[in-house]
Order: C-alpha cells, then sequence, then structure tokens
C-alpha cells in the first residue's frame, strides 16, 4: 500500500469508469480519491479549496485526473482553467481518455500535461495504468 | 489553215496591235469622255490592286487560322486578274492589244467561275459561322453556365467537406463509444476474476451486472449505428396511418422499461390520421420514448421517500396538433430540460446527455433524419427545469 500527502481528485463521468478507477485504487493504496462527475463540481472545489487556503495558509496543492470528455465542458479547458485561475502547475494534471485521438494528445502535449493515458482495453489494464499514476504521483 | 496554225499565229501576235486603231482613234472620242474612261480604269486597276496586299497582308498571313484558304486565294486572284483588265482597257486608248485584252479576260472569266464554284461550295459552310453578336451571347452563356457549374462545384466541395468533417466526428465519436464499453467490460472482468479467487459473492454479483450493463450499452450502439445506416437508404412507403393503435402498442412494449424508470406514459384519446411510412413513425414515437424513458426524468427520482421507494411517478406525454400543412406529433416530459448548448446538437449522431448511458447516442438522430425524409422535421423545446419538449412534423400528402 502507498500513501502520500497530496489529494488526489478523479473528474470522471463515466460511473463504471470511476468505480474501476477506484477500485482499482484502493486495492493498492489507502489514499483517499475525491471523485467529481464534471467541470462545473471541480471547479466549485477548487473555489471552496481556495478560500480555505486563504485561511489557513499554504495547503497542498492536489493531483488531478482528467477523462476529456466531460458532459459540461472539455477536460482540457478545465485543465486551462485551473492552471490559469489557481496557478496549478499543468504538470500536476494527469488525462485520462478513451479515444486515441491526435489532436487530443497534442493539445494535452502543448499544455504540458504531467501524464496522457489512454483508459485500458486490454485485461489487467487498469491496475497496471493505476500502478503507472502512482509512481508519477509519488515520484 | 487549222486550228492550232491559228492558235499558235494568235499568241505570237499577242502584242501586236497591227490591225486595230488604238481607241482614241475608234469613235468620236472628247477628250473628257476619254480621259473618264482612262483615269477611271486606272483607278479601278489601283484599288483591285491594292485589295489583294491588303488581304493577303491582314489576313492571310495575320490570321493564318482562318478558314477557307483557297477561296481566299481565288478571290485574290479574281480581283488582281479583274483589275488587270481594266488597266489594259485604259493602255488601249493608245495601244491597242486586244489580243492580249481577250486572253486576260479569258482568263479572269475562268477564275472568276472556280471563285463562283468554290464560294458555292463554301458559303453554306460559311454560313453556319456565328456572327459577333451571337459569338458574343454564347460567350455570355457559357459564362454564365461556367459560373453556375463554378457555384455548384463550390458546394459539392462544401457537402463533401462536411460530409467529411461529419465522418471524422463519426468515426471518432464510434471509436470513443465503442472503446468506453470495452473499457468497462475488461476492467469489471478483471476485478470479477478477483472477486471469484477473494470468495466475494456480492462483489462478483456488482461486476457482472456491470459487465451486463456495458454490454448492453455495446449492442445498443451497434443496433442505433445499424440502424441509422439503414435510414440513409430507407425507402418510403407513405400511406394515411391511425396513430393511437401504433403508440398503444409502443407503450405496452415499453411499459416494463417505463415502470422500472418510474415514468407513467400519458397519451391523448384521439390522434389525427398521419400521412407517413408506418415503420418510420413507429421508430419515431418509440426512439422519442425511450429517450423520455431515460433522460426525462433522471433527476426526478434522485429524491426519495424513507422506504426507499421514488417520492412521485415522473409523466411523459404523447400529443399531436393538426395544421394546415400537415401533423406535428409531441413527447414531452418533466426532466430537467435540455442544457443550451446541446440543444443545436441534439439530433445529431452519438450526442448522450449523459456519458456512459445505456443509448446508443443515434435515437434522435434516427428521429430527426426520418423526419427529414418525410419532408418534415424534428424540433426541440426545453427550458431549464422545466422538461423537454420534442416535436416532429409530418407534413399532408401533396398532389
Amino acid at each position: 500500500m502507498s500513501d502520500f500527502l497530496r489529494e488526489i481528485i478523479l473528474v470522471e463521468d463515466n460511473e463504471m469508469h470511476a468505480e474501476l478507477f477506484l477500485r482499482n485504487f484502493c486495492k493498492v493504496s489507502n489514499q483517499k480519491v475525491r471523485w467529481f462527475k464534471d467541470s462545473d463540481q471541480t471547479k466549485r472545489y477548487f473555489q471552496d479549496l481556495a478560500s480555505v487556503q486563504g485561511q489557513s495558509g499554504r495547503l497542498q496543492s492536489p493531483f488531478v485526473i482528467v477523462d476529456i470528455k466531460l458532459p459540461d465542458e472539455d477536460g482540457l479547458l478545465l485543465i486551462s482553467f485551473l492552471t490559469e485561475k489557481y496557478e496549478k502547475s499543468s504538470e500536476e494534471f494527469i488525462v485520462l481518455t478513451s479515444s486515441l485521438d491526435k489532436d487530443e494528445a497534442r493539445r494535452a502535449k502543448e499544455l504540458g500535461v504531467g501524464l496522457f493515458m489512454t483508459k485500458p482495453i486490454v485485461f489487467g489494464g487498469y491496475p497496471k495504468s493505476i500502478s503507472k499514476i502512482l509512481n508519477f504521483v509519488c515520484a | 489553215m487549222g486550228a492550232g496554225v491559228k492558235m499558235r499565229v494568235f499568241f505570237e501576235k499577242l502584242f501586236d496591235s497591227e490591225g486595230f486603231p488604238p481607241r482614241w482613234y475608234c469613235g468620236q472620242w472628247t477628250e473628257g469622255h476619254g480621259w473618264l474612261h482612262i483615269i477611271s480604269d486606272i483607278a479601278i486597276f489601283g484599288a483591285y490592286f491594292t485589295i489583294p496586299l491588303l488581304l493577303i497582308f491582314f489576313i492571310l498571313r495575320r490570321r493564318a487560322d482562318l478558314p477557307f484558304n483557297a477561296v481566299f486565294w481565288c478571290f485574290v486572284g479574281f480581283i488582281l486578274f479583274c483589275g488587270s483588265t481594266h488597266l489594259v482597257e485604259a493602255i488601249i486608248f493608245w495601244e491597242p492589244v486586244y489580243r492580249f485584252s481577250g486572253v486576260l479576260k479569258f482568263l479572269t472569266a475562268i477564275i472568276s467561275w472556280v471563285t463562283v464554284f468554290l464560294m458555292l461550295r463554301v458559303i453554306p459552310e460559311a454560313l453556319r459561322f456565328q456572327s459577333p453578336h451571337e459569338l458574343q451571347r454564347m460567350v455570355e452563356e457559357r459564362t454564365q453556365k461556367l459560373r453556375e457549374s463554378e457555384l455548384n462545384l463550390q458546394t459539392v466541395n462544401q457537402e463533401l467537406s462536411q460530409k467529411k468533417e461529419e465522418m471524422e466526428f463519426i468515426m471518432h465519436a464510434f471509436s470513443h463509444d465503442l472503446k468506453s464499453p470495452l473499457v468497462s467490460i475488461l476492467g469489471f472482468v478483471d476485478l470479477l476474476k478477483q472477486d471469484i479467487e477473494e470468495n466475494s459473492g456480492k462483489a462478483a454479483n456488482n461486476d457482472m451486472k456491470r459487465i451486463e450493463q456495458s454490454c448492453i450499452g455495446l449492442k445498443n450502439l451497434l443496433d442505433g449505428f445499424l440502424l441509422s445506416m439503414k435510414q440513409d437508404a430507407l425507402h418510403l412507403d407513405r400511406q394515411w396511418i391511425q396513430p393511437l393503435p401504433i403508440i398503444k402498442n409502443i407503450i405496452k412494449d415499453l411499459e416494463e422499461r417505463a415502470r422500472k424508470a418510474n415514468v407513467e406514459i400519458l397519451t391523448q384519446e384521439n390522434f389525427s390520421e398521419v400521412y407517413a411510412d408506418e415503420p418510420c413513425y413507429e421508430s419515431v414515437i418509440r426512439n422519442l420514448l425511450l429517450n423520455a424513458i431515460e433522460y426525462g426524468c433522471f433527476k426526478k427520482i434522485e429524491k426519495k421517500t424513507e422506504d426507499g421507494s421514488p417520492q412521485h411517478m415522473s409523466k411523459v406525454w404523447v400529443t399531436d396538433e393538426k395544421v394546415d400543412d400537415g401533423v406535428w406529433v409531441y413527447v414531452r416530459d418533466e426532466g430537467l430540460g435540455i442544457p443550451d448548448e446541446m440543444k443545436e446538437k441534439i439530433f445529431q449522431k452519438f450526442v448522450r446527455l449523459e456519458e456512459g448511458s445505456a443509448g446508443s447516442g443515434l435515437g434522435l438522430h434516427i428521429v430527426g433524419k426520418i423526419a427529414q425524409k418525410h419532408g418534415g422535421k424534428a424540433v426541440l423545446d426545453s427550458q431549464g427545469g422545466q422538461g423537454s419538449k420534442f416535436g416532429v412534423f409530418f407534413p399532408k400528402k401533396t398532389v
């Protein structure tokens, strides 16, 4: 089991994919993952977080795992928004997407996201993806 | 003396004026009368000599592409000979070379008739050539046609470009939508294996339920896609149909599904006859009702009573409205409505209100396509928090 201090946020609208992520994640880590279904919920959380940080001093900035296809906004736009508004490093974002779109990969690269991953479509794929994410987060 | 000898003598004396008086001495010429002939003949000769030169210089040299070359050359010869006869006529006033004059006139006659025959052959052909005015009109007509063709080409290019974009969107969406349930299926199969190893029956059951849901989603996607492909090549068999029995049958079919989703489907007592293809009409109603069951109520049942049952049934209405040029059929729900940014693309392929829903994202696209094929349209009226009302217009039979 790996533990680390920084909070992890999952932005994923597909409930089954979120469940897969969370169940695989909790098998290897006790770390709590906060799950949001859309961009709006995520933004509101960051807003709350910023106000708390304002009162209590500097808090650790969370790692954010974002799906690109969100119901209310493109996931990459959400990353742009958060990096600009909260001066958050784009390297603290991990993009997890179902599609193998070159344009999306290029845009993610331009944004400078820490990790760009496609959702696994092989047996045993999720545990491998999770360990890759954990390695990145703990590095 | 034989004819041959006479001929030889004639040509030997071609320029011999012996035996003929000069024209001045033949008849009673006044000086003015004589010079009138002489000056006129010389002037005609000058003009007749200049015309062929002009023809040669301007037409034959500068417009070598012009047809009827032989006629031009004959015409040049004909005018030169004519001019020469006039010159000789003037000379004869002093030097009566009547033999030479006769030969010259004979040659002029030959070339004149050759020209006549050539012209007889050429004139009908030449008449087929367009006048400059007609040519101008033809050029304008063709320019106009070219412009129209260019516009058509631009339209076709635009359509092709749109089709390409649409295809790219479909391929992208289809690949995403195919992968999404596969990610779930493979992921939950992994978890299922682990849960079976750990003897966790409850978790295994949940895994299997998720796998089943994903398989249903995948099946719906493929069914919807195949149906959508069929719509493209659909042949309509339009006739006057009674909607009520069709609608009641569909409601009966969807009863169980609606009950599970806590949806009650209501209809009016009478429906106006619709001029439509019956299977298409059925497909429209079925897809609109499925959409209403799937999305039209999803937030309404979030609030539950203490015993866990939903607080109330969400209602869906099927109604119609007869207008002058056809019939509108409406399906209205009391869900949360469609967000403004989704309204414009709601009838496009692979558009869903919820990612990961069991719908194929093609139902409303099929509805829109059927309406279009019938010469009608599909519209959406949705206000935030006040449900959605989908309307499909079927035009009446036109003569």
